[in-house]
């Protein structure tokens, strides 16, 4: 096989594809503006609610996660200054105060 | 009003203002996509491809204009597409009947390339092209179905893809190679 017939068989795919770039048609069919209203309607609703349901959740969880917030940094806080005094400690003393500082640990 | 005064409209919560995008633009973004997949499946695509430039819309900078913008969109539709074919294994390859191999027996060796008007104009060649194609990987079918079968130029695909020029040539170049590569199988090439 030759690369003469290839160079045909390409060809004559290439005018195919040319000869049917006319014949295509165009026109949007019936109802295709309304359907497509319908879908982004549908997906601007969907966002409303998302952001509608975040905003009842924040007002309804907003006393209870603003408690659960302030515990979580106090427990920080003293987790930290616990670890600070260890780290200290065991400069300045040795392995002899861990047993004792390990245990004021939360 | 202009495109992006009704961009800016619809961005404010005028969804209705929409329609008059989808209504301006929509034969052009047909046209494009019924270039690119089966033609039953046009329409569905152009419908996906609103719907996606709906929610992408945010994301739109009026620098180019809102044309551009959406046909970029609408050929990642295309592409998208043909993965999701791919995907669900949808495309029969072994789809040639023994028309279109017969067709392809009758492509002579040596007859001037301009002398095969009958030949491109019998249907066989359009399942094969299809089949072809559906070979390729879908960005490269795009892009070479832009640049070789469509004769757009290197510059305008780059535009339409947001790719760059050397991109596409390489691309294009590529995928050729590749079509002619599945071509040269089929006439019971090495």
């Amino acid at each position: 096989m030759d690369d003469g017939r290839l160079d045909r068989l390409e060809q004559a795919l290439v005018q195919y594809a040319r000869a049917g770039k006319p014949k295509r048609q165009t026109d949007l069919p019936a109802g295709f503006t309304p359907a497509v209203l319908r879908a982004v309607r549908a997906v601007h609703e969907r966002r409303s609610d998302f952001w509608g349901v975040f905003a009842l959740a924040a007002r309804r969880f907003a006393p209870a996660g603003a408690l659960a917030a302030t515990a979580a940094c106090g427990y920080a806080q003293l987790s930290e200054r616990l670890l600070n005094q260890a780290l200290l400690a065991l400069s300045l003393h040795g392995g002899s105060s861990a047993y004792t500082l390990a245990g004021l640990l939360p | 009003m202009n495109d992006a005064e009704i961009v800016r409209r619809v961005l404010a919560g005028d969804v209705n203002a929409y329609a008059l995008l989808v209504d301006g633009h929509g034969a052009r973004v047909l046209a494009i996509i019924a270039r690119h997949v089966p033609q039953d499946r046009a329409a569905e695509v152009a419908h996906e491809t609103f719907v996606r430039a709906f929610e992408k819309l945010g994301t739109y900078r009026a620098e180019s204009p809102f044309g551009h913008w959406l046909v970029r969109i609408a050929l990642r539709r295309c592409a998208d597409f043909w993965r999701e074919k791919i995907r669900r294994r949808e495309t029969v390859f072994s789809a040639l009947g023994p028309e279109t191999l017969d067709w392809i027996e009758s492509i002579p060796a040596e007859a001037p390339l301009g002398g095969l008007d009958d030949l491109a104009e019998q249907s066989e060649a359009g399942v094969l092209l299809d089949w072809a194609l559906g070979q390729l990987a879908p960005d490269d079918r795009v892009v070479l179905t832009m640049t070789h079968m469509d004769g757009q130029a290197l510059a305008e695909v780059a535009g339409l893809l947001g790719w760059s020029v050397a991109k596409v040539k390489v691309r294009s170049f590529r995928a050729r190679r590749k079509l002619r590569e599945i071509l040269g199988h089929l006439l019971g090439r090495p």
